[in-house]
């Protein structure tokens, strides 16, 4: 029996039928809302391939059932970026060279939202700390770090600029 | 400096945006478990839980009468054809025939309208089994009367490998100083952030397309076609994106076959997506090894002999274990001159996960035993580590003992610049107690000499199209790109050739229904084999441009350039060039941003000569040349290879006495690619493979439990570096002109992984005076040996790997005395 | 790994939850934050037909902390909450250290106090520091309420006292007195998305330029959390010192019972609670005296 949930993915309005024990990644993922950015990596929370933003706030989204995230906004890698333009962090992370095979990057770039949305000029320690629970087998982080360093610059000077 | 090369290129040796990132930052990439075909169904494997066992019978009625199953197989159903890596070599069927050799081993397989009722329908599957020893520890595995894992290997093993050049006994009787030591780490997984996942679509008209998550499009459609009986030009493999290979992708894999073989019982398209327990059960990674190594050095701290025996752990079956063998001896011949060696391998199957390659393959353990050793040979006789490593490493144009021409090779510079960036004069000797800083160096191969079949096929072929109207250029080439930049250096390239901006470079790749062959993303071959072919067809096609100018204009094609999607030359002679640009303005009436003035554009000329003669094609092929490779050494011709890297890391490290805990403060790497092609993507592998070394050093292993399972498949339990586990590091790159790479480049994205593990044991000697022997140091191990050198007195303390390990190597030792090396 | 098949449930008042849990007995389970319950069911560690989502539950998420009757923490109350919480971080800062240590942010953002404490496990991160400030929970049942220390909640790995149709409701911190200092050090292999290999939780209060009481919390070296009453007594009533640490510390190493898996052998373990326990009543004695 499927039960029907509301809910905003990417501030658009969903209702959608769902299992109870569907996950919010495998419906993210699933033909209703078709939104494949959001990867699986462990299913089990211990790497953040699954991370999106929840009420602004990063979870794993193979540990919330579709249906607890009725009523929530939910954030996912499609939604960052702006009226077709590449959100900063998004434009940071490619310019940066954080970018390899790319399965962990919309963990990531979430992460650095949920970051830099709550502390504007973060310490490279401060980003470590923030990016625990996102795994990268690839770049070993560096570049992630610089990525998270200049988004913030990128994101201080719009607020200046008017 | 080792920074900056002074050079005229427009886009080599820069930074730009690389291919299929900004996709990726924006969730448009689409890896193979975010494909769906209609009508498609989910597969699902049910794997054996005993390590080694007979089949008896398999009873599928249940699962078959579940609803929502549409098929379900086992071995019966299936071709029996086997497959693997290397043809000679091939034992591994899609299912298991009559046994299954480790936990994990696939035995049916089931395709169902969603997960759910798959998962189900696996679990009504009842499986007979009569229960064989499990053969776990290789002592056991080795012993005489051994039960066999596969009949046809004697004392399971799968290869043995006795070579010798010079004499090493002889010399070591002669050195100044002999040391021998053992050394042993575990097996290790790939843990790329992407398991497996593969969607089959065989369709009625005969045709099958396997899109999969792979980093071998050909070898993955060789095997298929060949398992299957299907003709090669009906069976089409797409690598979509993929998240992370690093080796263990580099073969056909069971989930691939199946999943095809499920296409076809159910008619329909298949997508089978492993889940991470899946994934460490299929391993395909680095095997296990126990080393002992005897080094004789004169009084000048020359190298004088060198012997090694190694046992190496391969798992249930032979992947690309023959080939690990012959690595494992190889790739000790450089980057020091070593006149006499002998090296004694054997790779044996145990009932466990399958052993393959990881980055690095064949190069990691070895190395990591081979730095420590001499760092404890440098200490004896009171040589700083740098000091004995700059006495003895070979130069660009010397000849390694097992034949490898190093055409280019600047280990002084990696030497030199890592020993500057990091400090080492200010800091060695000089830290306070605890702190430590160790150096380790190696070298690796560019790419195979040999394909994994004998084939005289090129190893990469490139063709590229002028786009009809000019505006770009399509650029097809069977390599795969698994994020590390593989398709961004073959844009490069052909960018650099054509004067091409590198948007209008689009790549086509790892596609064998459309583009020619390549071997692939292993071996570290594509920068210079694909990139090799990619320069060939550039070149092709810039000639056909620069030639039909000249036969238009009456003047050479050396005159002509093409730089900044523009021909310039061309403005000599107003006429003809504004005859070509009318023609241009007037066909594209309408649209916007056509040229105006100056010399002729890209498109122009791209335009005229396909209205004029049809479709520009540029092709390329790359094969290695014939090779040098030493007759003497049995089995050189594996690990000959057109070029070679070398690289030195440098750890900083601080140990906590009292527990063990082991910081690593900073690593330094400096890699000599011949050429960095693309700076920062050069430098990513550099830190990825710090971070990817640092794991190996610390973390990781996997655990087995007395019946052969595996205790930690999960991310939780196997450990790869998180983001607070690695410091700041730094990436040198490091440029030596390989004459025989694409403009001057060779490989990055393993060698860089070998020195690092040597470097933090060499790091940790320096801040404690323990040498840990056994990997991962794990801070237990630390503080261990702590403990055991206080109560010694000493100033050093070697933790040695445990008695088992040590009868493993004299059962190897004994079985090696009196075998032939010729 | 998919879950398995199970009917959710969410009672928007206690009433509804205890009869759903009753008409269910035996099938059924509560889900706070998911974080651990989830992966459960996905490894097949447990199966339940029926799963009671707590999330609705407002008598499971009162906060509320005044300086006369210390803190109460709602069941339901979140470990990122407990991480950021300005008051937390100043009166009862170990605990905020601790959930700070807690899996990652992703986890921490749904895992919830009561979860953490009733998954009954030796390595949890909340525990110790919960123990170490005395705390005691309050299960409520439809027939009434009691309350019980957190010390004595414990009777094994996952099993703990709660009884068939009881949910923990919340946790209760009386005030901290003055001139406590506390530490919680924990250790894994790596320096992050570990679960302890060992833990230690000190917890010292000094009046009269010696130390009044002590409390020292070994986590993941016994089959639940336990204190050292050997080492506590050794520091009660006597000046601090670098001396006494170190005797109180070999104490605590000598009453665990460290088991051997493949993390860490029981002998590291045991190691590791002399160090640590020493270098955790140092970080929490320096709080507030001097010492030698």
């Amino acid at each position: 029996m499927k039960k029907r949930i509301a809910l905003k993915i990417n501030n658009q309005d969903y209702e959608l039928l769902v299992a109870d024990n569907e996950t919010l990644a495998q419906v993210l993922r699933g033909t209703q809302v078709n939104l494949t950015g959001t990867k699986q990596g462990c299913e089990i929370g211990d790497c953040g391939a699954c991370t999106v933003l929840m009420d602004g706030k990063p979870v794993n989204s193979c540990l919330v059932l579709a249906v607890q995230a009725s009523g929530h906004e939910i954030t996912t890698i499609e939604g960052l970026a702006r009226n077709g333009k590449l959100h900063p962090i998004q434009e940071a992370f490619i310019e940066a060279g954080a970018v390899q095979c790319g399965f962990c990057t919309p963990g990531m770039i979430l992460k650095a939202k949920a970051l830099l949305d709550t502390n504007t000029k973060p310490t490279r320690q401060e980003i470590r700390k923030a990016f625990v629970g996102n795994l990268c087998r690839c770049t070993g982080y560096f570049k992630i770090i610089n990525a998270v360093e200049k988004a913030s610059e990128m994101l201080r000077e719009e607020e200046v600029k008017p | 400096m080792a920074e900056t090369t002074v050079h005229e290129y427009s886009i080599l040796n820069t930074s730009p945006v690389r291919k299929g990132v900004p996709e990726k930052a924006t969730g448009q990439a689409r890896y193979t478990a975010d494909l769906s075909l209609p009508n498609m169904l989910v597969g699902a494997i049910l794997h054996s839980p005993l390590a080694h066992a007979r089949i008896l019978n398999i009873d599928v009625t249940k699962a078959k009468n579940l609803p929502g199953v549409r098929a379900v197989l086992t071995a019966k159903d299936i071709s029996h054809i086997k497959f693997g890596f290397s043809p000679a070599r091939f034992d591994e069927t899609a299912l298991a025939i009559d046994k299954v050799r480790y936990v994990g081993d696939e035995i049916a397989a089931v395709a169902a309208i969603d997960e759910q009722t798959a998962k189900e329908a696996l679990e009504l599957i009842k499986v007979d089994y009569e229960e064989l020893p499990a053969l776990l520890d290789p002592f056991d595995t080795m012993a005489e009367d051994a039960p066999l894992i596969h009949k046809e290997y004697a004392r399971n093993i799968c290869h043995e490998v006795h070579n010798e050049v010079g004499n090493a006994d002889k010399r070591l009787a002669e050195a100044y100083l002999v040391r021998s030591d053992r050394f042993m780490n575990k097996k290790t997984d790939g843990a790329c952030l992407e398991p497996y996942a593969t969607l089959a679509d065989y369709d009625l008209s005969g045709h099958l397309t396997l899109w999969t998550s792979t980093q071998v499009s050909h070898y993955v459609q060789r095997s298929v076609a060949m398992v299957l009986q299907l003709p090669l030009d009906r069976v089409r493999v797409i690598a979509p994106y993929v998240g992370g290979a690093f080796g263990v992708k580099a073969s056909a894999g069971s989930h691939e076959l199946i999943a095809c073989m499920l296409s076809m019982h159910a008619g329909c398209p298949i997508k089978i997506v492993m889940d991470r327990e899946q994934a460490f059960w299929r391993n395909r990674a680095r095997h296990q090894y126990y080393h002992e190594m005897t080094i004789g050095v004169a009084k000048d701290g020359k190298i004088l002999a060198h012997k090694h025996l190694a046992v190496i752990d391969g798992g249930a079956y032979s992947s690309l274990g023959v080939i690990t063998v012959y690595y494992n001896g190889s790739l000790l011949h450089g980057p020091y001159a070593i006149p006499n060696i002998r090296y004694d391998g054997y790779r044996i199957y145990t009932n466990k996960p399958t052993s393959g390659c990881l980055r690095g393959h064949g190069g990691v353990s070895n190395r990591a035993c081979f730095e420590t050793q001499l760092d404890l040979v440098a200490e004896e006789m009171k040589m700083d580590p740098i000091e004995i490593r700059m006495k003895n490493v070979l130069q660009s144009g010397d000849t390694t003992k097992s034949g490898y021409h190093l055409s280019s090779f600047n280990v002084r510079e990696c030497l030199q610049e890592a020993r500057a960036y990091s400090g080492w004069g200010k800091k060695k000797n000089k830290l306070p107690k605890g702190k430590g800083i160790g150096v380790a160096t190696s070298y690796f191969l560019s790419g195979s000499g040999s394909a994994n079949y004998h084939t005289d096929i090129p190893h990469s072929t490139v063709v590229i199209k002028v786009a009809d109207d000019g505006s770009g250029i399509m650029l097809y080439t069977g390599s795969n790109e698994i994020g590390q930049g593989s398709d961004t250096v073959v844009a490069m390239i052909a960018a650099e050739v054509l004067g091409l901006d590198l948007n209008d470079v689009n790549v086509i790749s790892g596609d064998t229904g459309l583009c020619p062959a390549d071997l692939g993303a292993y071996s570290s071959r594509q920068t210079l084999m694909t990139g090799n072919a990619t320069k060939q067809a550039a070149e092709s096609v810039k000639k056909q441009l620069l030639d039909e100018m000249a036969r238009r204009y009456g003047i050479a094609s050396s005159e002509f350039e093409l730089r900044q999607g523009k021909v310039y030359g061309t403005e000599k002679n107003r006429e003809v060039l504004d005859n070509i640009r009318n023609r241009y303005r007037t066909e594209h009436r309408h649209f916007t941003n056509l040229p105006k003035e100056g010399p002729l554009t890209f498109a122009e000329v791209a335009r005229l000569i396909y209205a004029e003669s049809g479709s520009i094609l540029g092709k390329g092929t790359y094969s290695p040349p014939e090779l040098q490779y030493s007759k003497e050494w049995k089995g050189a011709v594996i690990g000959a290879s057109p070029a070679y890297s070398t690289q030195t890391c440098i750890a900083e490290v601080t140990v906590d006495f009292e527990t063990g805990d082991l910081t690593i403060d900073h690593l330094t790497l400096a890699h000599d690619c011949g050429f960095a092609i693309n700076r920062k993507a050069v430098e990513g592998q550099l830190e990825g493979s710090m971070c990817h070394g640092l794991g190996e050093a610390l973390f990781e292993e996997m655990i087995f439990d007395d019946k052969g399972r595996l205790m930690n498949a999960s991310l939780g339990d196997y450990k790869i570096p998180t983001v607070l586990d690695v410091p700041e590091m730094k990436a040198i790159i490091i440029e030596s002109n390989e004459p025989n790479g694409p403009f001057g480049a060779k490989e990055v994205g393993e060698g860089c992984i070998l020195p690092v593990v040597p470097a933090i044991i060499n790091a940790v000697r320096d801040a404690c005076g323990v040498v840990i022997m056994e990997l991962p140091i794990s801070s237990e191990r630390i503080l261990k040996a702590l403990k055991a050198k206080e109560a010694s007195g000493e100033a050093l303390y070697i933790y040695k790997p445990p008695a088992s390990a040590d009868r493993i190597i004299d059962q190897a030792a004994k079985l090696s005395a009196g075998a032939a090396t010729r | 790994m998919i879950l398995p098949r199970f009917k959710f449930i969410e009672p928007e008042a206690l009433e509804e939850a205890f009869e759903i849990m009753e008409q269910n007995k035996g099938d059924a389970a509560f889900l706070a934050g998911g974080t651990d319950l989830l992966v459960n069911l996905k490894k097949k560690v447990v199966n339940h037909s029926v799963i009671i989502s707590l999330e609705k539950l407002a008598e499971l998420k009162n906060i509320g902390y005044s300086n006369e009757k210390g803190l109460t923490l709602g069941a339901m109350t979140r470990i990122s909450d407990i991480e950021e919480s300005p008051v937390l971080r100043e009166k009862y800062p170990i605990l905020a250290i601790a959930a700070s240590k807690l899996g990652s942010p992703q986890i921490r953002n749904r895992a919830t106090l009561g979860g953490n404490i009733c998954a009954a496990r030796p390595a949890a991160d909340t525990i110790g520091p919960l123990i170490a400030y005395a705390a005691t929970v309050r299960l409520v049942s439809k027939d009434g309420e009691r309350r019980q220390p957190l010390e004595e909640f414990f009777l094994g790995p996952g099993k703990t006292i709660i009884k068939e149709g009881e949910i923990l409701a919340d946790i209760q911190l009386s005030t901290v007195p003055a001139n406590t200092g506390a530490s919680y050090i924990k250790y894994g292999i790596r320096k992050a998305m570990e679960i302890a290999m060992v833990s230690v939780t000190t917890l010292l209060t000094f009046g009269n330029a010696s130390c009044q009481s002590a409390r020292v919390v070994l986590g993941a070296v016994a089959p639940t959390f336990i204190r050292s009453p050997q080492a506590e007594d050794v520091l009660s009533g006597k000046i601090f010192s670098r001396d006494i640490a170190g005797q109180a510390a070999k104490l605590a190493a000598g009453c665990c019972l460290p088991i051997c898996d493949m993390r860490a052998s029981a002998e590291y373990r045991r190691e590791l609670v002399e160090v640590l326990t020493r270098r955790s009543l140092l970080e929490a004695a320096s709080q507030c005296v001097n010492f030698s």
